[in-house]
């Protein structure tokens, strides 16, 4: 007899809808398996045959043939267990099961017939409400991280025979309340609160731009003067994840296998901090299955690259792309793959190879051509991308001890959603998200400088070595200083302000 | 241009390895000079002088030179004499002046002062803002400017002096037909263009090894008539240069510095042992007895300090420079205010800008 069940296949962090089909036919004992599946599809056969028998069930001895349609999409993962276990029972008339052909079924099996969180479990239940599903069983462990998800049944399930039990009618599940996503947004906590951070008031104020106007950041500073401190706070400052990008951000996890067992939707945004050993594929994606890289995995959120230098130029290069156009393919011999990349750089140096040019607490023993040497290894257009470049400079350890308890994050936050929401109603047309994303064309149609601002900018351009490239991105400042300031039009004061955010276009660097 | 015989021999013997020098200076005066050593200079000598120095004298003699000389000629390089006219006279008279020195470009004229800087290759700005600002004045007043062509307070010194307008004289520690460190390249050749001169005992191709550049130090002394010492540690090559000064009677200056900065060490080593001080180019002028040729221009510790005080950043400048977080404590300003406020100040040329976000008076 034959039986059929749905399932979806990951194919970057889209799902793609596969039937299990089992026919059990008597004959010889045989197990066949086609459709491309992976080794981990393949290997399924063993536990599901353990799983049936200590379920109560038992692997039919004839002909079992499970074909994984369509036939030319590879097929990858444990999620296929519970498909192939369910069908099989069906097939050999162990149950009747009326519901089988309506409900999504996901989960690996273990050898006693309990349920396992797979990866990828968000796309693919979309993916299947997308495609008209309206229930869907899955392991408990995956429940949290679509309980925001409307439309849609969703039935936890521990065990092997709980699935049959709810699929015959016999023993039907509960299904899982749904949870508002503003009730989890409520519950979650900043990782590091900008009110841990002693003095700095030069790098708050340039974070709070940076967050406001989505601008990358690149902070120096002399080892220990707290630029990974001052980057953590990032994701706590930016606005709240809307519904849509946290889905976005989950998928990409969900698909590298980065949830916890148990996590529900990533309210925070996330904070990656690849070490500057990582190679290309790690860094944008790849590996022969066209995994994310770190930049896709920052989607939404922050990518910190610590001592800027150090990373290999070619994985610097290979970020230029994705920081462009805010996504990322990925095409290898086994699978090719689309992934979202629109994160914030945000870049960690020192000023010398030694660290301490520039400083007050420690002379710096650097030549002038090993500094030019070490600033070298940062390209030009990679620099471009960077609106922001601050020098960050060590708190002494009394102030850290004596100073008033500074801002915290949710005030600051209030501010930046603020000023995001002007800018969004001003770019709107030009669908665009925020005053980084703005490119010359638009900058000149939306941010006209009044005729003091101009002036101020020419006069800083040719005074203090700004290059052209660095006009524009001080306009783009600028106009995020005003939004934060709620003027309307960018004034003299915040393109001066704007000015002090080229630390590497100054003249001084290294002379 | 023709040589005579003796000069092709001393010329030759010039060019031999540093190492050899001693040795064969005193085989010279056995032998009676360099035309002698010239004549008699056979295959015996080979076990007096060890291989390298044999083969390359070897070499040169067997071609008459003409290596040499095509080098010098292709480099528009001459050598000066000692004895010989155009030979600075200030040199002749130190102890053990090179025979022969090698010079591209033009020396200035016999008797024109010379006041060489020297200090520290790993300079602070301090060092090296004032090295420069110092060399400049001194160009300004018509004085040469000696140094070593090193980074740090060298190029800060020859650069100065060519701000100013004037000559400056390079002392290489390789061969004049090499340019170290390879960074000074644009200096190098700036120095020619601005009327100035490289010169170097070693052969044209010399190449730059560390037991050379002690043993150039003397030259540097020894073509000026005082030394002034910017910014070294108390162990460092400078010292040599020091002790050569005092040696050929040079006056000595030195340029005061923060107690607490280690550059500052011998500096103060030798202000406390009776050096004289430098904080601009009239000190050293007015201490040498040298009419200016110009009046000097504001100098650096009687500079007026305008009423500009109304403003609370100058206020806050006043005595040094401030970083961005030591203004905003002292002036309540915010950080955005603060960096409008920073910036107009800047491009109206009333402060700059320092590495590590700190601000200072523009002087």
């Amino acid at each position: 007899m034959l039986a059929r069940t749905l399932c979806f296949a990951l194919q970057g962090v889209n799902g793609e809808p596969v039937w299990v089909e089992t026919d059990v036919s008597g004959g010889m004992g045989a197990f066949t398996m086609v459709g491309l599946p992976d080794t981990a599809v393949r290997e399924s056969k063993d536990r599901v045959t353990g799983a049936l028998r200590n379920s109560g069930y038992a692997m039919p001895g004839g002909r079992v043939t499970i074909n994984l349609s369509p036939a030319d999409l590879k097929k990858e993962g444990a999620a296929f267990d519970l498909p192939i276990a369910v069908s099989i029972i069906a097939a050999s008339r162990q149950a009747a099961l009326p519901r089988l052909e309506s409900t999504l079924l996901l989960g690996e099996l273990s050898l006693d017939g309990t349920l396992k969180p797979v990866r990828g479990v968000l796309p693919m239940v979309l993916a299947a409400r997308q495609n008209g599903v309206k229930s869907v069983v899955l392991p408990e462990g995956n429940g949290p991280e679509v309980q925001s998800l409307a439309g849609m049944l969703v039935y936890p399930a521990r065990h092997l025979t709980d699935v049959i039990g709810h699929l015959s009618g016999r023993q039907p599940l509960t299904a899982q309340l749904q949870v508002p996503y503003e009730d989890s947004l409520s519950r979650s906590e900043p990782a590091l609160d900008l009110a841990l951070v002693k003095g700095q008031q030069g790098a708050r104020r340039a974070l709070e731009i940076a967050a406001a106007g989505g601008h990358n950041l690149l902070m120096i500073g002399v080892p220990g003067s707290g630029k990974t401190m001052l980057a953590r706070c990032l994701p706590g400052i930016l606005p709240r994840m809307t519904f849509e990008e946290a889905c976005e951000t989950t998928r990409i996890h969900s698909v590298a296998g980065l949830l916890r067992p148990g996590q529900g939707l990533m309210t925070e945004r996330p904070f990656r901090t690849p070490h500057h050993a990582v190679s290309v594929p790690a860094l944008v994606g790849g590996g022969s299955d066209a995994r994310p890289g770190e930049i896709s995995l920052a989607h939404n959120g922050v990518l910190f690259l610590d001592e800027l230098p150090e990373y290999a130029p070619n994985a610097l290069e290979a970020l230029r792309q994705p920081l462009e156009d805010g996504f990322v393919t990925i095409s290898r011999v086994r699978a090719r793959a689309q992934y979202q990349a629109r994160c914030m750089l945000v870049a960690g140096m020192n000023p010398c190879p030694c660290g301490y040019f520039g400083s007050r607490i420690r002379a710096c023993h650097c030549g002038e051509a090993a500094i030019r040497k070490y600033l070298s290894h940062i390209s030009g257009p990679l620099l471009d991308r960077i609106d922001l470049q601050i020098e960050v400079d060590a708190v002494p350890v009394n102030e850290i001890a004596a100073s008033a308890p500074a801002e915290s994050s949710a005030q600051v936050r209030q501010r930046v959603q603020k000023a995001r929401e002007k800018q969004l109603n001003r770019l709107q047309k030009a669908r665009l998200h925020c005053n980084a994303d703005m490119d010359g064309s638009v900058l000149k149609e939306l941010c006209p400088l009044s005729g003091e601002a101009q002036m101020i900018l020419s006069r800083a351009v040719e005074h203090m070595g700004i290059s052209m490239r660095g006009y524009t991105r001080i306009i783009k400042v600028a106009r995020t200083i005003a939004d934060l300031e709620e003027s309307p039009g960018i004034e003299a004061s915040h393109i001066a302000e704007a000015v002090q955010y080229r630390a590497l276009d100054s003249k001084y660097w290294g002379a | 241009m023709a040589y005579t015989k003796e000069q092709l021999a001393r010329i030759w013997l010039q060019c031999a390895p540093m190492a050899a020098w001693t040795r064969l200076r005193a085989w010279q005066e056995q032998l009676g000079g360099p035309e002698q050593m010239w004549d008699l200079f056979s295959p015996d000598f080979h076990a007096l002088l060890g291989d390298d120095v044999y083969a390359s004298l070897a070499d040169s003699r067997e071609e008459s030179c003409r290596t040499i000389l095509r080098q010098l000629e292709a480099l528009g390089a001459r050598p000066l004499f000692l004895g010989d006219p155009d030979y600075p006279e200030m040199l002749s008279h130190v102890d053990k002046p090179p025979d022969v020195l090698f010079c591209r470009g033009d020396l200035p004229p016999q008797g024109t002062p010379a006041v060489a800087i020297v200090g520290s290759r790993a300079s602070t700005r301090y060092g090296s803002s004032n090295a420069r600002r110092i060399a400049r004045e001194l160009a300004e007043m018509g004085v040469t400017v000696v140094s070593g062509l090193a980074r740090g307070i060298d190029a800060a010194a020859h650069n100065g002096a060519l701000d100013g307008g004037g000559r400056t004289i390079a002392v290489l520690g390789c061969g004049v037909g090499r340019i170290y460190p390879s960074e000074n390249r644009e200096l190098y050749q700036h120095i020619l263009d601005g009327g100035g001169a490289i010169v170097s005992e070693l052969a044209p191709d010399a190449e730059p090894l560390p037991y050379h550049f002690p043993v150039r130090n003397r030259i540097i002394s020894g073509l000026s008539d005082a030394v002034l010492l910017i910014e070294a540690r108390m162990k460092s090559g400078t010292h040599t240069t020091i002790d050569d000064a005092l040696r050929q009677g040079r006056e000595v200056f030195a340029l005061p510095g923060n107690v607490d900065a280690p550059g500052s060490e011998l500096p103060l080593m030798l202000l406390r042992d009776g050096a004289r001080i430098c904080t601009c180019a009239r000190d050293l002028i007015g201490d040498m007895g040298w009419q200016e040729k110009q009046p000097a221009q504001e100098t650096f510790l009687d500079a007026p300090r305008p009423a500009e005080e109304a403003d609370p950043i100058l206020r806050a400048l006043a005595l040094e420079e401030k970083t961005l977080e030591e203004l905003i404590a002292e002036t309540g300003l915010s950080a955005g205010e603060l960096g409008t406020k920073l910036t107009l100040l800047e491009i109206n040329g009333k402060i700059e800008r320092r590495a590590g976000r700190a601000y200072a008076l523009r002087r």
